[in-house]
């Protein structure tokens, strides 16, 4: 069987999507796979992100981890969040890529992660940290946009964060700073190295970076959308 | 007693050693400080000369306008200039220098000779200074213009001579220091003379293209290209070297602000921005690149050698210079420099000058720093009374979207946010739940409250129920707040026949807010439920509604159907043991309660409240 789903075509419509993920929801991650011809890993510690590549591959997902929505046409970006049976989400959301070269220096309004975030759809999948990969299970879809009092405070976390990359003091940029996007090392290992621009404009190594939602905030979605017991 | 005061006033030569330590820190410093004088006054010529790299003999002549004897006298004395009248020219600069710390700095640490003469004087004056101590004053045959002598540079400060690299390191510096000087200003005549060796000299032009040839090579100045373009109140314009051109420092960099040389973060990074993927990482472009904004939108009084600016708008500088760069490169890409006019830019009163001999069709580009005055912008008045920096900008509100995709119950993936619940209506605060006084809870069912002189009980549960009840009503209704998303649906075996019977009654339960899909043969996974329902209510309220439904076509049975599903969802939907609320979400509930219709009484529901009156008490309490 191989490793990888064969991708689907993108849907064409918003409406086809949400058929789409809506006939996922429920099924377990293993049934999912199942269905399209992919194994399930065994080992959680090489699971990391299989669960968010299988959902773009399924639903015919095309841009990645380009600067574009995954579904460039429909201008949405997929997301899956796993979170526990409580529907507290277990870790950050990537969003993308957090270039420290001055790429950054741009208004929110025409920003990646905007471009990114301005409509998701969210798939969950719910389980709690012990539960084998396979067992975990498609939840609910839930197409959402930013609320203006979202907006705004991803916009100030933009301003905030970027303000240090133009001042080359990328070295402040610590999971720290901002209240719901955050910036992060984003590399499989330490040694791993980008270009930046370095406070006095000239070209240094450093790790990579990538913005991502804190789970406060992913748990304020999840909160205000779906319904959970008590 | 007082212990004697340890902090003192420093004496002035000691102040004045310090603070020329900030202005002059070598022989390019004294280069730059006079340069920078004579072009603030006017010259068309200016000739420097050094000797030993600057240690032995610095000297700057020029033909601007001079001083009188009595001008001449006040130039020594630290701040004293003649180009800021008053604290509001500080936040627009037009000039170089304004300061007034560079003669006195330079003569502090130096002995000074100043020759000067006004145009059409008979005589000039000549200025002898020690240690920043006027020695002597005359007059003195001069030629129109200002020539300062500096010699000895350092001789009473012997740490900083120790400071200071071999004479053709300071050389370069010096060079250095006259080519920014000289690519600011083709109009104005440029030599350097190093001992009995001409270093420099670049005459007196109209095209910013000769004056770059002229002082950085010809190599080097038949790759540049012309760059035009801004955004907002920025302008930029100058010359950006091909991306085969590269060097691997940063000292190609030659960027004005204002017609100042500066050492800037946010326009080095743009530049370097727009080269991105055009030339390696690490390698450099040669640039001359002149941003001009408006004086209110810059702040050049930073640091004493005035090589570090603050924008008030940072971006809008950052984006201003990246955008006519990638155009250039782009043009470069996809036409190998093949000269092509720069966008036009609005009539500004900039003198235009014709980019190149090499192409004389090419289009003309505005002489940079040419004139004192300040230019309008597209869209600007021409300039007022000189004001402060205006503070930044607030950033515009967020875009008024509605983020809620249209909600139908044939479409619940797509979730409204949360609409005004049923009785959450802020507007009522006086209703009749939310104006009594909550005492407590009696147990986790009963809640204790007070009314003027009454005691009233509340039972939750029973509230809980309205609510649910409510809420079911208004979804069928097509108001109020949408169905509860699960977080996962809920997946339950069930008969065949029955996932059919729920199949056959989709479209009413929908209207409930209950989506049940078949997910299988035997199966169903329940997607949403009726507001207000809890989540570990789902199988029992399933099982209940199965027992309730008639068959599809069973018509008569299916009459009032729905106000019997809806009472059935409110007595079972919500959680069945709830702890007792706490005083906030006591008092929310009840907040909520305000809105219900209670005209309207909910089939099979139970009553809400009880009150026990002042009157009841007093009874009970009565004496037999």
């Amino acid at each position: 069987m191989p490793a990888k789903p064969l991708p689907l075509p993108p849907p064409s419509t918003e409406a086809e999507l949400l058929l789409r993920a809506r006939a996922l929801s429920g099924r377990t991650l293993a049934w999912v796979a199942g269905r399209h011809g992919v194994v399930v890993p065994g080992d959680p510690r090489r699971s990391k992100g299989w669960a968010g590549r299988l959902m773009e591959s399924v639903l015919g997902a095309s841009a990645g981890s380009r600067a574009e929505p995954d579904f460039p046409h429909l201008g949405i970006e997929l997301k899956t969040l796993p979170v526990d049976r409580r529907g507290l989400p277990r870790e950050s959301t990537y969003v993308c890529n957090a270039p420290l070269d001055g790429s950054l220096v741009v208004p929110w309004e025409s920003s990646w992660v905007r471009g990114k975030l301005a409509r998701v759809l969210w798939i969950l999948v719910v389980g709690d940290a012990e539960d084998p990969v396979g067992e975990k299970r498609v939840g609910g879809p839930l197409l959402w946009s930013p609320s203006p009092e979202e907006e705004a405070l991803l916009r100030s976390d933009w301003d905030e964060l970027t303000a240090l990359v133009v001042g080359g003091e990328h070295g402040r940029l610590t999971a720290h700073l901002g209240k719901a996007l955050q910036v992060r090392p984003k590399a499989a290992h330490a040694r791993e190295m980008t270009w930046a621009l370095g406070d006095e404009a000239e070209w240094v190594r450093t790790n990579p970076r990538g913005f991502y939602l804190r789970p406060s905030f992913t748990r304020g979605i999840v909160a205000r959308h779906f319904v959970v017991g008590g | 007693m007082s212990a004697p005061p340890n902090i003192r006033v420093l004496p002035d030569g000691l102040v004045n050693k310090i603070a020329a330590g900030e202005v002059v820190e070598r022989p390019a410093s004294v280069v730059k400080e006079l340069v920078e004088n004579s072009l603030d006054a006017g010259a068309g010529t200016v000739e420097v000369e050094v000797r030993a790299g600057g240690r032995s003999l610095i000297r700057v002549r020029d033909d601007g306008a001079g001083m009188g004897r009595d001008d001449a006298l006040l130039c020594v004395l630290r701040h004293a200039t003649s180009k800021l009248g008053d604290e509001a020219d500080l936040f627009d600069v037009r000039t170089l220098g304004f300061r007034g710390e560079a003669i006195p700095s330079i003569a502090e640490v130096s002995r000074t000779e100043i020759r000067t003469c006004l145009r059409g004087a008979d005589a000039g004056t000549r200025l002898r200074l020690e240690g920043g101590i006027v020695q002597e004053v005359t007059d003195a045959a001069a030629a129109p213009g200002t020539e300062v002598s500096v010699r000895n540079l350092f001789f009473n400060v012997p740490v900083r001579l120790k400071f200071l690299k071999g004479d053709r390191t300071e050389l370069a510096h010096v060079e250095e220091a006259v080519t920014r000087l000289a690519l600011a200003r083709p109009d104005v005549a440029f030599t350097l003379v190093a001992g009995a060796t001409e270093a420099l000299r670049a005459p007196r032009t109209t095209e910013i293209t000769r004056r770059a040839a002229d002082v950085l090579g010809r190599g080097v100045g038949e790759a540049l290209r012309p760059v035009l373009g801004g955004a907002g109140k920025v302008r930029v314009r100058g010359l950006a070297s091909e991306p085969s051109l590269t060097r691997s420092t940063r000292d190609g960099l030659y960027l004005y602000v204002n017609g100042r040389f500066v050492r800037d973060r946010i326009v080095s990074a743009a530049v370097l921005d727009a080269y991105q993927g055009a030339i390696p990482r690490g390698r450099y472009p040669v640039v001359v690149l002149f941003v001009d904004l408006p004086g209110d939108q810059v702040d050049v009084n930073v640091h004493p050698a005035k090589t570090e600016v603050r924008f008030v708008r940072s971006q809008e500088v950052f984006r201003a210079v990246v955008d006519p760069l990638r155009d250039a490169l782009r043009r470069e890409a996809s036409e190998g420099w093949t000269p092509e006019p720069p966008p036009p830019v609005p009539a500004s009163g900039w003198d235009r000058i014709s980019l190149s001999d090499r192409d004389p069709g090419a289009a003309s580009l505005p002489l940079p720093f040419a004139r004192r005055e300040p230019l309008p912008l597209p869209g600007e008045s021409p300039p007022g009374p000189r004001r402060a920096p205006a503070p930044p900008e607030p950033p515009p509100p967020p875009p008024s979207r509605d983020p809620r995709p249209p909600a139908s119950p044939a479409a619940p993936a797509s979730v409204p946010p949360p609409l005004a619940r049923p009785g959450a209506d802020p507007a009522t605060p006086g209703g009749p739940f939310s104006r009594i006084e909550v005492i407590g809870a009696l147990d986790e069912d009963v809640l204790l409250a007070r009314d003027g002189g009454d005691l009233v009980f509340v039972h939750l549960g029973a509230a809980r129920e309205r609510l649910v009840y409510e809420g079911v009503r208004c979804l069928a209704e097509g108001d109020g707040e949408g169905p509860g998303l699960l977080l996962v649906p809920e997946v339950i075996d069930l008969p065949e026949a029955r996932v059919a019977l729920l199949e056959g009654w989709r479209d009413l339960l929908l209207g409930l807010g209950l989506e049940a899909e078949p997910f299988g043969p035997d199966c169903v996974a329940v997607k949403t439920v009726p507001p207000g329902v809890d989540p570990g209510r789902v199988r029992v309220l399933v099982d209940a509604i199965l027992g309730e439904l008639p068959s599809p076509g069973d018509v008569t049975a299916a009459e009032g159907l729905r106000d019997r599903l809806a009472s059935l969802v409110a007595r079972l939907g919500p959680a069945s043991r709830c702890a007792a609320p706490g005083p906030d979400e006591a008092r929310a509930l009840l907040s909520r309660l305000d809105g219900l219709d209670l005209a309207s009484p909910m089939p099979g529901g139970r009553p809400l409240r009880a009150r026990m009156s002042r009157a009841d008490v007093d009874r009970w309490l009565s004496r037999g």
